[in-house]
């Protein structure tokens, strides 16, 4: 006896002529949805995302299969629950497409049959593994909505409905086939591992009873499965539709490029006034968004209490755009239409402030923790920097003490007050002299590299003692390089970051000038937004150089041997914590250099924050906050000095200008400064360095390096 | 839009589709299910897509559907759950039945299964109904927390 099933048992003629008859209207329902969708996105800025659309699908369907942004290490739990959900919810549903196959192609149009056997066996497993696993995952997903209720989960009634249909419907699978078996007794029933139990304690009713009760749930299955499929596209269901989109049309450029205002001068929309004004994939981005809030858990905004919580921010945007594209068939202007959306509240607000708070933009320091969360890559940044420019370059509104940074840089080349001819004031304090890029090409010669001192790096009083440090490193490698002096600017990263487009695009078009005219090749930086700036920015507009930042040289040279470090200096001792520079790492993907130049002293005991590498915790000080007052919640460097000084370490090691600003004020504002001490990557090195023995060497120790340290 | 060449087209694939349907199932032409299938599924995708790009108008249809919401989800709620809280209900009901025929253990384990089965899904009729009704309160605009668990 061959193991099979009659498909269909129990149901006579009227049931497949209702069940094909009526398919037609989840798939208008579904169809409308998708859509309306569709028209709704279409609202936005032309972008050609269509590139490349082979291998974009591919990379969408390998995550997709392989839950790559689901399943993290420190979202484990709700990764696999997730997980569990997928696989069980696809796999029951090719096992209903295999079974649509025997009985409506391959039998009666071929005589057919593949459905018995062997095969059959192993479908009924895996079907009934398939259930178990649908129907834990959303007992596990109902349990943390309902029960645990994470501060970064939000539940609307349409989670719970979703996940209730989900398990109703494979509860009613498992009846249905445990009525079926408790009639037919299959001798291989036992491959329905959940079923079959179920069907033996169900044998023991008349057959007419199970045959009845059979029926009804049979109707009713295919009811709930159409009304579940009429529910996808206006619930969150939608999100295989939403996400897989959002994830095929993502962003192909450098995560740190920020795409530029073409043709500034005539362009007649500065920035995103309007929800048209975003781009079409932007509108989609915003669509895709789950309100998983895994983009909160690492948000320095959310976590430090602040008005900003990407995740709303996303939705608010979403409610409104549903609002305004009468996704629920009604009239454009309707409220009921964002009725998914708790935020929605009608379409005649104002994009800013009535959707969207100035104070949430502003609270934004860029770091890209929420867009390296997101599970569907949704790009909450640029998003965010739309909204900014708009303020800035449409309305003239900005908090007040940027007008001193904007005013500075048009005037003087960077935020600060200074004149340019001060920008190589710092080269006094080393021995030997550092040449300037207009020197050596007077004479005629070449360096090797190009020491891109950065804004901070030149003027601040802190960070020229990295500047100076990764100075004296580079003299006692031996390497010929030189610095621009008073030729340098700013590469405009805080201008374009706090939005002032026409800014930014005049500082990089006078730096890239500047680096071309010099027809430099190679370009070496202690600071992550000037890194990242020329490395991702410049070549929108022709400067197209190799980039490295001082980290990266100083393992290289480490590596390489051109520099010794003496293992029993002082700097060389201790616990050390790294903090990872959100340009540096998240936007340019560098966590290893860095490490690996500390790791070259081996006294350095080197001991990770709780958030680090690719899920770091910003300083406080990207995206232009470093210029501006941070008056709501705790204070977002102080946040993560605890956390640094909470790893047991005495020595905090940065590697970025700006994380190191904000970290002295951080620990004075916890009153730390007698134990913690923050120190640059280059500083420690060059504090570590043994003299080089060359003539022209001197002494490698960085001036106050040392001093700095509490021993 | 429905009036013009393609929504017409479109309803009428349906048509036939389900003429097909009735050939398949009452003709006993059983090869013709899967074209009037095919034509069913899509007519109809090509009729949602049709409205769906097409200007939203204000139908009076939709905005009763919309106005009963939370009575007509409660209603497919419990029309969802009643058959298969029946049939669970029945396995704890045969369990002294079916423990005669020496299969006592695996009954046991069946009854245990379906009780388990028949408290999620009675929990999740009540946790749905819930969430209707709390889906259909108004909702301050720009006030999260008011509507929600954080």
């Amino acid at each position: 006896m061959t193991p099979t099933r009659e498909i269909l048992w129990n149901i006579n003629a009227l049931g497949p002529i209702l069940l094909y008859s009526l398919m037609a209207i989840p798939f208008v329902f579904l169809a409308f949805g998708l859509a309306r969708r569709v028209r709704m996105w279409r609202q936005g800025q032309p972008e050609d995302r269509f590139d490349r659309l082979g291998s974009r699908i591919w990379h969408a369907v390998v995550m997709s299969i392989l839950h790559g942004r689901i399943v993290r290490r420190r979202n484990l739990a709700g990764g696999l629950m997730h997980l569990a959900i997928f696989v069980g919810f696809v796999t029951l549903f090719i096992g209903t497409v295999i079974v649509m196959i025997e009985a409506d192609i391959t039998v009666p149009l071929f005589g057919v049959s593949f459905y018995r056997g062997d095969f059959f066996l192993g479908y009924k497993l895996a079907m009934n593994l398939a259930g178990v696993l649908l129907i834990l995952g959303a007992l596990a997903a109902l349990y943390r909505r309902t029960v645990r209720r994470p501060a970064t989960l939000d539940t609307a009634g349409d989670d719970i409905v979703i996940l209730a249909f989900l398990i109703v419907l494979s509860v009613q699978g498992f009846a249905l086939q445990a009525l079926r078996m408790a009639v037919t007794e299959d001798p291989w029933g036992r491959w329905s591992f959940v079923s079959y139990p179920m069907a033996v304690a169900l044998s023991g009713l008349p057959e007419g009873w199970l045959r009845g009760i059979h029926l009804a749930n049979w109707y009713v299955h295919f009811l709930t499965n159409f009304v579940f499929l009429s529910y996808v596209a206006y619930s969150k269901m939608i999100h295989p539709f939403t996400s897989f989109a959002n994830v095929v049309f993502r962003r192909h450029q450098p995560r740190g490029a920020l795409e530029p205002i073409e043709n500034l001068e005539e362009a007649k929309v500065l920035g995103v006034g309007k929800l048209e004004d975003f781009t079409w994939a932007q509108l989609l981005n915003v669509d895709a968004c789950m309100h998983c809030g895994r983009c909160l858990e690492y948000c320095p905004t959310f976590t430090t209490g602040k008005p900003l919580r990407p995740r709303d921010l996303v939705l608010e945007l979403a409610g409104y755009m549903a609002d305004r594209g009468g996704i629920f068939s009604g009239e454009l202007g309707q409220g009921e239409n964002s009725a998914r959306y708790r935020w929605g509240a009608g379409p005649d607000r104002e994009l800013i402030p009535e959707v969207v708070t100035p104070a949430e933009l502003w609270d934004c320091t860029t770091c890209g923790a929420c867009m390296e969360q997101c599970p569907v890559y949704i790009e909450h940044v640029p998003l965010i920097v739309g909204m900014r420019r708009n303020l800035v370059l449409e309305r003239g509104e900005f908090p007040e003490e940027v007008t001193a940074v904007f005013t500075n840089l048009e005037r003087l080349g960077s935020p600060y007050q200074f004149p340019p001819n001060q920008r190589a004031a710092w080269t006094k304090k080393l021995d030997q002299p550092v040449p300037e890029m207009a020197e050596v090409a007077a004479r005629g010669e070449e360096v090797e590299v190009l020491f891109w001192v950065g804004c901070l790096g030149s003027f601040d009083a802190r960070n020229q003692r990295t500047t100076v440090a990764l100075a004296r490193i580079l003299q006692a490698a031996g390497i010929r390089f030189a610095i621009l002096g008073k030729e340098e600017c700013c590469t405009g990263d805080p201008a374009r970051r706090i939005g002032n487009e026409y800014l930014a695009q005049m500082m990089a078009q006078q730096a890239v000038e500047t680096l071309n005219t010099y027809n430099v090749k190679k370009v070496v930086t202690a600071c992550p937004h000037c890194f990242n700036a020329i490395k991702n920015e410049f070549p929108q507009i022709g400067g197209n150089y190799e980039v490295i930042h001082h980290s990266q040289l100083i393992h290289q040279l480490l590596a390489e041997g051109r520099i010794q470090l003496d293992p029993d200096s002082a700097l060389a001792r201790g616990k050390v914590t790294y903090h990872d520079p959100c340009y540096l790492g998240r936007y340019n993907g560098e966590y290893d250099a860095p490490r690996a130049a500390l790791a070259a002293l081996p006294g350095l005991e080197l001991r990770e924050m709780r958030r680090n590498r690719h899920a770091s915790f910003c300083c406080g000080g990207g995206g232009g906050r470093l210029f501006m007052e941070e008056t709501r919640g705790t204070r977002i460097n102080q946040a993560r000095v605890r956390e640094a000084m909470d790893t047991g370490a005495e020595l905090l090691a940065a590697a970025c200008p700006f994380c190191m600003t904000m970290f002295e004020d951080g620990i004075h504002g916890v009153g730390a400064e007698e134990s913690f001490t923050v120190l640059d990557l280059a500083e420690i090195v060059a504090g570590s360095m043994i003299a080089p023995t060359s003539p022209a060497g001197g002494d490698a120790r960085p001036e106050a390096a040392t001093p700095d340290r509490q021993e | 839009m429905l009036t013009g060449r393609y929504g017409i087209t479109s309803a009428a694939a349906v048509v036939v589709g389900i003429a097909l349907i009735l050939l398949s199932e009452l003709g006993g032409v059983h090869a013709a299910r899967v074209f009037g299938t095919a034509l069913i599924s899509a007519g109809g995708i090509a009729l949602g897509v049709l409205v769906g790009l097409d200007q939203p108008r204000r139908s009076t249809g939709l905005a009763r559907l919309r106005a009963w919401r939370v009575s007509l989800g409660i209603l497919a709620a419990a029309i969802t759950v009643v058959p298969v809280v029946v049939a669970l209900a029945a396995a704890l009901v045969a369990l002294p039945g079916a423990a005669d025929d020496g299969r006592g253990g695996t009954a046991v384990l069946g009854t245990l299964i379906a009780l388990l089965m028949l408290v999620a899904a009675v929990g999740c009729f009540v946790l749905a109904v819930r969430a209707i009704r709390r889906a259909a309160r108004p909702v301050t605009p720009g006030d999260p927390a008011s509507a929600g668990e954080e």
